[in-house]
């Protein structure tokens, strides 16, 4: 069995109001896909990755709670206020200036597109801005360099 | 264009605000597995990268950053259930970890026996008031290394 030997951080986790939706919505629009799901007596969760990640494994955790377990975390009424806004986010890097305008597209679509593609600083990139179904913003960027900067220190 | 190019799309980070960027820096690297990437500073303020030691084959980081008008503010948005998680491969090292928060005032939870999936865990606070969970036995990283490989390298 894979052993965990030194310590690592591995997750992210945030509140959902519907984890399907946000399911459907994590593996439609972005490249994540769902790792596994969780249901116990405090509601039910899903685990989402980049594909195949498996090197250094690193999740985001979506969990929607039942009522009275919500109502301990602040949540009412199901209603899940987000948790990435306005400036928190989760960044999604991709590998074309013309993917930006791509996600943008079907963001726009789907009613999710918060900001339209902007060209940023130099190290933030060309960048548009989507909301989740509970409003929390991802961040997609081109030319961002987290990906690059770490291979070329590390790899 | 170097060989390190993005080839495709990737989750490579995610950001939060802090209101003391040093105090920020001096948490997560004393209390948890995180480094120091690369620190930038403009004109509306100054942000770091963290990431787990030497993660170079699937880059991710926790980027802070103190906008110079939100300084000394308490800018927490990961709680009370949101959170960053930490596995760590001891029982052990869940009471020690908790023992260091205690004495420097960081301990959000005491550890605690949780549903099998969850583990043995205590939740820190950090400078800002997010939470950051540090557990034994939640097994994000065995699940995905059974489910997707056979490396067995922690």
């Amino acid at each position: 069995v894979p052993k965990l030997t030194q310590p690592r951080w591995t997750h992210v986790a945030i509140p959902c109001s519907d984890l399907e939706r946000s399911i459907e919505f994590y593996t439609t629009v972005t490249p994540l896909v769902l790792v596994q799901r969780n249901t116990d007596e405090n509601g039910k969760g899903a685990w989402l990755s980049n594909p195949g990640q498996v090197e250094t494994p690193f999740v985001l955790v979506l969990a929607e709670f039942i009522g009275e377990v919500g109502a301990r975390f602040g949540i009412h009424d199901g209603k899940v206020a987000p948790t990435f806004a306005p400036f928190a986010h989760i960044g999604i890097e991709l590998p074309e200036r013309s993917d930006v305008d791509a996600v943008a597209e079907r963001a726009r679509a789907l009613g999710s597109l918060a900001w339209e593609p902007t060209e940023m600083a130099a190290h933030i990139g060309y960048i548009c801005s989507v909301t989740d179904p509970d409003g929390n913003t991802i961040e997609f960027s081109h030319n961002q360099k987290v990906f690059s900067t770490i291979q070329e220190l590390w790899a | 264009m170097s060989e390190f190019q993005l080839s495709q799309a990737r989750w490579t980070h995610v950001a939060l605000p802090s209101g003391d960027l040093q105090a920020s820096i001096d948490f997560y690297t004393s209390l948890t597995p995180l480094v120091v990437v690369e620190r930038f500073a403009d004109a509306d303020g100054e942000s770091v990268w963290l990431s787990n030691d030497n993660q170079a084959d699937s880059p991710f980081v926790l980027v802070l950053v103190s906008f110079n008008r939100d300084a000394g503010s308490k800018l927490g948005l990961l709680t009370p259930f949101a959170h960053i998680g930490i596995e760590v491969p001891e029982r052990g090292d869940v009471d020690a970890i908790a023992d260091r928060a205690r004495a420097g005032g960081f301990l959000h939870w005491e550890p605690m026996q949780m549903p099998a999936h969850v583990g043995y865990i205590c939740a820190l606070k950090d400078p800002d008031g997010n939470v950051v969970e540090i557990s034994h036995d939640q097994k994000v990283f065995t699940k995905i290394r059974e489910k997707w490989g056979t490396g067995a390298r922690g």
